[in-house]
């Protein structure tokens, strides 16, 4: 189903929307998630707030346009309002609140790694794309910091092969994320 | 090397330093190119590019089929239930404080069991009784056990007009802690809200409703209770 049929049936009511729109976006939306709060629980309940919070004001999805910077906008609003609650000092009873004039509220402006979450959202979604074993290959490489030998050891495949699917997957992340490159310089 | 190559190859972390300063030298925009794919590159290596999301949440993936069900995108906000954090807690404390002393006001909790038109789910209903710092308020919540969770819909009356930066919010108390279910407004001073916690009904001691800014600067004010006094 392309993205322009499913906001349709997104913003038409159909609940269905949701889980498909959850499966083709929910890494992306995760990703900024755990990036802008550092706490997986936290970012669980984030990535569940922001379908829920996009599924409420599904009238502004637009099916004429990618739904990914929405979907991102919603997400990083939603971080920074949990961050924000995270962010608040405990008090523990009214006494201890007069005794500290009456306000246990101060909060943290932004979380600290919001900055590059756009490009997370991004490179989330350009992975998950990616086919299953060029993905492997990408995150031992990159994640895991194997040499290509290494990867080709661990997954029982010749070195030749993990080569080419680096480059292969690679360039298809190039592809994808050239835009980024772009709007950055 | 073409520059497309170049920055697939840098992508994957294959030149050379001397390989990229040769091809940059006097080219300041592909400099900064291969600068903004290095910044890709981080985030490759970054947790959060390979750790899975979860899947929908149950309660969430209900309570939008409800809402679909209704007709609609707009009723009562719901929040992800279960998860105890620091501001739980926080308020947690806040709830034991002011809800003792909201005990001596709070009026006696009656339990009725009613069996639902063709649902074999019991419903229980728990009468809300409004504290000490809302006398007008008053209410039930209506509790259904599902495979989901527990649908907790709250008919509320007599509930103040939440001031600009405040809401009201939900809780199931476990084990004497509060869990959070949800938050919500209540602009028009009654109404429905349908909220879901992640806790099966037998472990849930009592229903709550605070009112607090959102903003955290002043602590919640326990409004309505309603206690399980048999569960």
């Amino acid at each position: 189903m392309s993205d322009r049929a499913l906001i349709e049936r997104f913003r038409s009511g159909d609940a269905d929307a949701v889980r498909t729109l959850y499966e083709r976006y929910g890494g992306g939306v995760y990703s900024v998630a755990l990036r802008a709060l550092g706490d997986r629980s936290l970012a669980e309940e984030a990535t569940q707030a922001t379908f829920l919070k996009a599924w409420r004001s599904a009238d502004r999805a637009e099916p004429d346009r990618d739904p990914a910077p929405w979907l991102y906008t919603i997400a990083r609003r939603t971080a920074i309002d949990l961050w924000r609650r995270e962010s608040r000092r405990p008090t523990s009873s009214y006494d201890e609140l007069d005794a500290e004039g009456g306000h246990g509220g101060a909060l943290v402006s932004l979380p600290p790694s919001l900055e590059q979450a756009w490009s997370a959202f991004e490179v989330r979604q350009a992975v998950d794309g990616l086919d299953a074993d060029e993905r492997a290959v990408v995150r031992l490489q990159h994640f895991d910091g194997m040499s290509h030998s290494e990867i080709a050891e661990k997954l029982g495949v010749p070195i030749g092969t993990v080569k080419s699917r680096s480059h292969r997957a690679h360039r298809r992340l190039a592809a994808r994320l050239g835009h980024l490159a772009e709007e950055d310089s | 090397m073409n520059d497309d190559e170049l920055i697939v190859s840098h992508l994957a972390d294959d030149t050379a330093v001397d390989e990229v300063a040769n091809a940059t030298a006097g080219r300041p925009e592909l400099a900064a190119e291969l600068e903004a794919v290095e910044t890709e590159r981080d985030l490759l290596g970054d947790e959060a590019t390979w750790v899975a999301p979860p899947p929908l949440s149950e309660s969430i993936a209900r309570a939008i089929a409800d809402e679909a069900t209704d007709g609609g995108h707009d009723a009562a906000t719901v929040a992800p239930a279960g998860r105890r954090n620091s501001v739980d807690r926080r308020v947690g404390r806040n709830l034991r404080w002011s809800g003792a002393a909201a005990l001596v006001a709070a009026a006696v909790v009656a339990v009725v069991m009613v069996v639902g038109g063709n649902s074999p789910t019991p419903r229980v209903e728990l009468e809300l009784a409004g504290t000490e710092h809302a006398p007008e308020a008053s209410g039930t919540a209506g509790v259904v056990r599902t495979d989901g969770g527990t649908r907790i819909d709250l008919d509320l009356q007599g509930m103040a007009v939440p001031a600009d930066g405040e809401l009201y919010h939900g809780w199931v108390v476990v084990v004497e802690q509060p869990v959070s279910i949800g938050t919500f407004h209540m602009r028009d001073g009654s109404g429905t809200v349908v909220l879901w916690a992640g806790v099966d009904w037998d472990h849930i001691e009592a229903v709550t409703v605070t009112r607090e800014r959102l903003d955290g600067s002043s602590a919640a004010i326990t409004v309505l209770e309603a206690h399980v006094e048999e569960n």
